[in-house]
């Protein structure tokens, strides 16, 4: 149950979710997104097959509104610019058309990389490549989406689903209604050639045209209703509620409305809407709500729904609902302008002028970075009917998961693979390593503020209110299990500042890769109450790291501490050395402590040297540029793939790196860079590709816009075109350009 | 190991946390309809305390009940897991018998029927009035087993006629206060601390940076022999 919006300037934009009956999670997906400046609209909705050969649905849903939305937001801009040139009509037609290509392509891609990596069957890829196409059952999807601007509507249907147009003051159509009876196979995402099935509807609006409302929802509402038009009477319904009593109460209760009217179907039920802004309309204001919504909504909080706040700049918002509560304070989702925000509300004992000047000091920095929430503006109350304050920020995208859910292995985060365990932690360590280059701590680094996406290992830090200029002085001194033992002893003249923000990135990074804690081994066992105290102790005073060479007094104890133990033997060397000297040297003296930078490289390296298990398909980290370890899981020998060794810089001081040439393994630009600034996963450069006629043969493709030069080791000297392909054998050189060169070894 | 993951190594390990209620059912707790705030807060409050278990993978918190008026009885007598927790309402039965709650509690402090490994219990006390029987010598009980001496202890006073130092006492800190809770939003704000940021706290202290000004421990610590006091 996952849906995205944003806000737009002509449309209001609505979206609602509900989960099926008995379900553990939705398999739907739902985005409703203002582009183009505001002056176009892009809706998706996507239904994961979901039964048991489609375990993977849920995944390929979201991928479906992500691809899609990708692609009609280029379209959404060309048909912006374009749309008052009745002559360019024709091209854009053409474009409407070949979309259904793209982004079915762009989520085969997908999926295959996301197949090859944790594969479906349990098999290796190379096994299941035999046939005509991989097979992506696991991933079906359907997929109903819409591009709306001024002077256009075009809609696209890949299997279920209902897209319903209402002109102002006209009857509703669907326009893709294929009849009553589809049956219960749908065409899906992951049939071969699925762009083939993709239904198009394309409304060119003229001067005399009414602009219409647009709702698309997955078929879980439909299959509610006895008959086509009772669904319609639903939607329609849904529409004029929010034309006669404003948008609030629609978006208030659209969530009871879908859950009471998918009840028959028991499907999950997914629309998302946009309706046009045809003021001067008596309740389509935003600000208006009824007396009803306003008795109805009261939030069990410092805040009550309804209530307004003031920015900085004037700017009034509206509290919506709470997300929940911290120690600090209190989190609610606020209506504001610019669409929805998260508004943090401080307890009023915490709401000081100290915690004032540290959010003025994050809030003129004014930081532009999509790793972080950053603070965007102090909000109060415009009467003063609530003292203290809080400030705005954006919400955090419902792709990002708490650490906790992966520490408990919730099955909400089950899609983390250990690629995208080593991406999350290497994105962590960039992120902070940004924030302390500027000379900024973050002083509460712990499992709480960091936020990462399964599928991707994208991560997004959150709380930064406690951040300040090193030196500065803030509130909280952190959380204990993550405090340095120099803040935890509360030695004198210490204070949190970059040097204790490594201590706790590393016991991060210790929880992420090894779920354990790195101080908590047979001494913590032998705490019956792990109380202040007993951590004080632990963490303080006598902290011993489990994997101490020169003190064994901490080791996990086997039958109690299973998991430190199984996953430190499947950690390569070099990251244990890292662990190894900042919780032995490092505990004591904070110069020794391991720093970002040696993180990221050693973390690059291990996941450039990620290695499927032939035997169970599993990802194992390995050593770079070492021997071949046994599978954690199935515990036979790795075969360790080709290797390609980039060497970057022209001077005399060259840095390497090795890629294991796994299929549809990547070379990304910052492996071509000497010391890259950051790790960016889009910026490909070539990928492992197999050869479309020859199964099992491999090669390199190109997809930079410059040529390669390839040297094979018996002299032969050829270019790799943009888009061409060279085949992988041993002793092959490849220079990129700019001193950049790389090596096949077998 | 966990099948449903491609990573390596289970869940994390996690110890219990115990948290004990402690709510006052004499008959004054029906009059003006106390006693229908307190249930209608502590359900409202659930959904909160398991938000904030999620938020701990080391704790797993675990909830029970005792009520007392004439005499006390358990009413959640099992350690139940937060994300199974469900509210029966409480019925007002007469006195106001803390110090029988203290002795039952104290009771469920012991080793057994506590593990051998667990998080600092937390007692949750709630009351409107004086207590009517021997309450110091029940305080003692708990003070007496090694997990109610490490108990983090919370109380709410309801009202102007709650025993305010009687409930400093079961605090036994001298800078903590019971809250005072006089209309119902401030008792559900109370109860949802109590459920929220108090579990919290206790399985994961965090810890204030009080610079520039000297540190005051938040519990009193043992001056004797600290070293053997961890057991």
């Amino acid at each position: 149950m996952t849906t995205r919006t944003t806000p737009a300037g002509t449309w209001h934009l609505l979206s609602g979710a509900v989960k099926g009956i008995g379900k553990r999670y939705s398999q739907d997906h739902g985005a409703a997104l203002a582009v183009a400046g505001g002056r176009a609209v892009v809706l998706a909705v996507a239904d994961g097959h979901g039964s048991a050969p489609h375990f993977r649905s849920d995944l390929g849903a979201r991928w479906a509104v992500e691809e899609f939305t990708a692609c009609a937001e280029a379209f959404a801009s060309a048909a912006v610019q374009h749309g008052d040139d009745a002559t360019r009509l024709p091209w854009l037609r053409a474009e409407a058309r070949a979309l259904p290509r793209q982004f079915t392509h762009r989520w085969r891609q997908r999926a295959l990389l996301h197949d090859c990596n944790s594969p479906a069957h349990g098999e290796p890829p190379r096994r299941r490549t035999d046939g005509d196409s991989p097979d992506l059952t696991a991933y079906g999807s359907t997929l109903v989406g819409a591009v709306l601007t001024p002077g256009l509507v075009v809609c696209w249907q890949l299997g279920d689903g209902d897209v319903v147009l209402v002109p102002e003051g006209g009857t509703p159509g669907t326009p893709l209604f294929t009849g009553p009876e589809m049956g219960d196979e749908t065409e899906s995402l992951c049939r071969p050639e699925a762009w083939r099935a993709t239904r198009l509807h394309w409304q060119p609006l003229t001067g005399d045209d009414a602009p219409c409302d647009v709702l698309l929802s997955t078929d879980g509402l439909s299959k509610s209703f006895t008959d086509h038009q009772g669904f319609l009477d639903f939607v329609t319904g849904v529409r004029n509620r929010a034309v006669e009593q404003g948008l609030p109460v629609v978006r208030a209760q659209l969530g009871n409305w879908l859950a009471r009217a998918a009840a028959h179907s028991g499907d999950d039920t997914t629309l998302v809407g946009a309706l046009v802004d045809s003021a001067p309309h008596p309740h389509r204001n935003d600000d208006t709500r009824s007396t009803q919504s306003r008795r109805d909504s009261m939030v069990n909080g410092m805040l009550a729904a309804g209530q307004t706040l003031v920015t900085e700049e004037g700017e009034k918002v509206t509290v919506a609902e709470l997300f929940g509560s911290g120690g600090q304070g209190e989190v609610y989702r606020v209506r504001t302008r610019n669409g929805d925000r998260a508004a943090k509300w401080y307890y009023p004992q915490l709401a000081d002028t100290r915690q004032r000047r540290i959010l003025d000091g994050l809030i003129d920095r004014g930081w532009a970075d999509d790793r972080f929430l950053w603070p965007r503006s102090i909000v109060t109350s415009p009467d003063s009917r609530v003292p203290g304050f809080g400030y705005l920020m954006d919400v955090r995208p419902d792709r990002f998961h708490g650490l906790p859910e992966l520490f408990r292995r919730d099955p909400s985060v089950s899609a983390t693979t250990v690629r995208t365990l080593v991406t999350a932690a290497l994105h962590t360590v960039e992120a902070y390593r940004t924030l302390h280059s500027r000379g900024i701590a973050y002083r509460d680094i712990n499992w709480g503020n960091v936020f990462f996406d399964p599928a991707t290992g994208d991560v997004l830090i959150c709380d930064n209110d406690n951040a300040v200029v090193e030196g500065e002085d803030a509130g909280v001194a952190g959380t204990m299990d993550f405090m340095a033992p120099e803040l935890v002893r509360q030695e004198q003249g210490v204070q949190p500042g970059i040097q204790t923000d490594l201590h706790s990135l590393a016991v991060l990074l210790f929880l992420l890769l090894m779920n354990h804690h790195p101080l908590d081994g047979a001494l913590a066992l032998g705490i019956r109450c792990m109380d202040e105290p007993a951590k004080r102790k632990l963490y303080g005073t006598d902290p011993v790291f489990v994997y101490d060479p020169a003190d064994a007094r901490n080791r996990p104890v086997p039958g109690e501490q299973p998991t430190v133990i199984a996953t430190w033997r499947a950690l390569p060397k070099i990251l244990q050395d890292l662990f190894v000297a900042t919780f032995t040297r490092g505990l004591r003296n904070p110069g020794s402590r391991v720093r970002e930078s040696q993180w990221r490289d050693a973390l690059s390296r291990v996941l450039d040297a990620v290695t499927v298990c032939r035997s169970c398909g599993r990802q194992n980290m390995t050593e770079p540029d070492g021997p071949a370890p046994q599978c954690w899981k199935c515990g036979r020998t790795l075969v360790l793939p080709p290797l390609l060794t980039v060497t970057t810089g022209t001077g005399t001081l060259r840095t390497h790196r090795g890629i294991r040439l796994e299929p549809h393994a990547r070379v990304y630009a910052h492996h071509l860079a000497h010391d890259p600034d950051r790790h960016d996963f889009t910026a490909v450069v070539g990928e492992v590709t197999e050869h479309p006629r020859q199964p099992g043969r491999f090669g390199l493709t190109n997809r930079t816009a410059s040529a390669w030069t390839v040297r094979r080791d018996d002299g032969k000297v050829q270019d790799v075109l943009p888009g061409r392909t060279v085949g992988l054998r041993a002793g092959l050189l490849l220079e990129f350009g700019g001193g950049t060169e790389a090596v096949v070894r077998d | 190991m966990n099948d449903t993951f491609d990573v390596p190594g289970g869940e994390m390990a996690n110890r219990p946390a115990h948290f004990i209620w402690l709510l006052d059912c004499s008959g004054s707790m029906s009059v003006n309809g106390k006693i229908g705030e307190l249930n209608f807060a502590i359900r409202e409050a659930i959904p909160e305390m398991q938000q904030a278990a999620l938020s701990n993978p080391a704790a797993s918190l675990l909830v029970r009940a005792v009520t007392f008026a004439s005499g006390a009885n358990w009413h959640i007598g099992e350690a139940t897991p937060v994300d199974r927790f469900t509210w029966e309402d409480v019925h007002t039965y007469g006195a106001t018998d803390m110090g029988a709650a203290f002795r039952l509690a104290a009771s469920a402090l012991q080793t057994p029927p506590m593990p051998l490994r667990a998080l600092p219990p937390v007692l949750a006390l709630v009351s409107d009035g004086q207590p009517t029987d021997d309450w110091r010598s029940g305080l003692r009980a708990i003070d007496d087993t090694p997990w109610g001496k490490r108990a983090v202890r919370v109380a709410v006073a309801i009202g102007d006629d709650a025993d305010k130092r009687m409930l400093k006492e079961f605090l036994a800190n001298p800078e903590l206060e019971p809250l005072l809770a006089k209309n119902p939003r401030q008792l559900a704000a109370a109860i949802r601390w109590m459920s929220t940021a108090v579990v919290k706290e206790a399985s994961a202290p965090k810890v204030e940076d009080a610079r520039p000004g000297p540190v005051l421990p938040t519990l009193p610590l043992d001056k004797h022999n600290p070293g053997e006091d961890i057991w």
